[in-house]
């Protein structure tokens, strides 16, 4: 069973970078103010599409694989589920409102090419960021050099 | 002798000159940089759609309406989605590369190029080790148009019947042309025929097109010359005067006419003619107008010039109407076939 479990992540080890699955969001949570037993439980806020993006001082900001949307403030009776409806109602997966577990391999598969899009259009649109603004730095020289 | 005198600071405007048309080159390079990197967006997004489309079609639907919690128990077992059988799941098919498809959705963002086709023919061809091949194509192609409706089992047929193809020319090349004799008579039509297309798609310049394309047939005697085409026109202007020095290629949607009966048309860089069989082998359009044809072809269309529409009469906007609804009505049917 160990080997077939090894086997398993490698295959599904591609998708941790994306928090696709239940698992590798449970697993992003390097810290979490509440416990196993609270309403919004580790597990509880990655079966609602939640994965850690907290730091050290702020433990308690988490980020939806899908709309991406990010909350924080969370209290110890906040239910996950609810708390992402009121946020972000367009996000595909909340609209789905079932766990991973539940959902069919078509709908996950649509969940998956939406996580993809939304990964690409954001990376294409952090570079274009970085891009334009180091080549506005070298105009900004070139101008200043000149004059 | 006097001579022209110099400003002392023409030296400098040169320079001020010079650094405004780098800055303006450097704003040109930037919009068409920012744009091109939209367009890749575009692109791997949409090629995102078509293979996740073409994972969802090829999967079987007791797989695709599994509940994701079974199917990742049952995943250790799976090599590849092909792999998953209804009755025993742990019965292995063998060298389908579905699930590679899928894992590697982080490598279509990164670039790679493969398509649905291509996706489908690595899934059910056994005999390719992996390239895509014409056979292999051909026989994606009939996989992922049955995949839906056919079980796993037929699919496995199909490619058995596949892998015993007697060795020979490919399908291609058969039907790309026929074996014919080397004669005038019969290697002339069918070369001048397989220009058309390009002449009409590439508006490109030195090919003859022929109105009336049927074959003659070997068995009736006629001198073979006489079946050469022949430019009739007595425009010679020589090409460098119109001053077209840009490739002319068609554009979606195009002024076209036809032959009149017994004209030879020949294009040399001027309007792009259609000829009376259409050999295209793509989806086109075209409309009769007033004095001619309009031709649309499957490439976008940016705008619409005006005076490609002046000789649209009523009746004729109101078939376009009817062609446009039918046409929407085959688009959504598609789609929904294809989402279902």
């Amino acid at each position: 069973m160990d080997a077939t479990s090894i086997l398993d992540d490698a295959k599904l080890e591609a998708f941790r970078e994306l928090n696709l699955l239940e698992k590798h969001r449970v697993e992003s949570f390097k810290d979490w103010p509440f416990s196993s037993k609270s309403t919004c439980s580790i597990d509880k806020m990655a079966e609602a599409g939640f994965y850690w993006t907290g730091t050290t001082r702020e433990n308690d900001t988490a980020t939806c694989f899908v709309c991406a949307k990010t909350l924080d403030g969370w209290e110890a009776e906040d239910d996950p589920w609810k708390e992402h409806l009121k946020h972000a109602p367009q996000c595909e997966f909340v609209k789905m409102g079932c766990a991973e577990k539940d959902l069919t391999v078509e709908q996950f598969l649509n969940i998956f090419g939406t996580v993809v899009k939304t990964n690409i259009s954001k990376n294409i649109k952090d570079f274009k960021t970085k891009f334009v603004k180091d080549n506005e730095a070298k105009l900004k020289s070139f101008t200043h050099n000149q004059s | 002798m006097p001579r022209t005198k110099i400003t002392k600071n023409s030296k400098r405007n040169r320079e001020a000159a010079n650094r405004e048309e780098k800055i303006r080159i450097y704003e040109l390079k930037m919009d068409s940089v920012l744009m091109s990197i939209d367009d890749l967006e575009q692109r791997y997004n949409a090629m995102v759609d078509t293979q996740l489309q073409a994972v969802t079609l090829r999967l079987q639907s007791e797989l695709r309406e599994m509940k994701m919690g079974d199917f990742l128990e049952i995943l250790p077992n799976l090599e590849h989605f092909g792999d998953f059988k209804a009755s025993d799941q742990t019965q292995h098919l063998g060298s389908q590369s579905m699930y590679s498809n899928t894992t590697n959705g982080g490598d279509v963002a990164g670039g790679s190029s493969t398509n649905c086709a291509a996706v489908t023919a690595a899934a059910s061809s056994r005999n390719d080790e992996g390239y895509l091949t014409e056979d292999s194509s051909l026989g994606g192609a009939v996989s992922c148009s049955s995949a839906s409706t056919l079980s796993a089992y037929t699919g496995s047929m199909l490619r058995s019947a596949k892998a015993m193809r007697t060795p020979g020319p490919l399908h291609s090349a058969r039907a790309r042309r026929e074996r014919r004799s080397r004669s005038a008579c019969g290697s002339v039509i069918p070369k001048v025929l397989g220009n058309t297309s390009t002449a009409i798609a590439a508006g490109s310049s030195n090919s003859i097109i022929v109105p009336n394309g049927h074959r003659n047939s070997r068995s009736k005697m006629r001198t073979p010359m006489a079946t050469r085409p022949k430019a009739i026109s007595a425009d010679r202007t020589p090409r460098m005067l119109k001053k077209r020095n840009t490739s002319p290629s068609t554009p979606p949607m195009a002024f076209l006419r036809w032959p009149k009966p017994g004209e030879v048309a020949l294009s040399k860089y001027g309007s792009p003619i259609v000829a009376q069989v259409m050999p295209d082998k793509f989806a086109n359009v075209n409309i009769p107008i007033r004095n001619g044809v309009l031709s649309l072809r499957p490439k976008k269309l940016a705008e619409v010039k005006a005076e490609l529409l002046e000789n649209l009469d009523e009746d004729t906007l109101n078939q376009i109407r009817t062609l446009h609804e039918s046409l929407q009505l085959i688009v959504n049917t598609a789609n929904k076939a294809a989402l279902k």
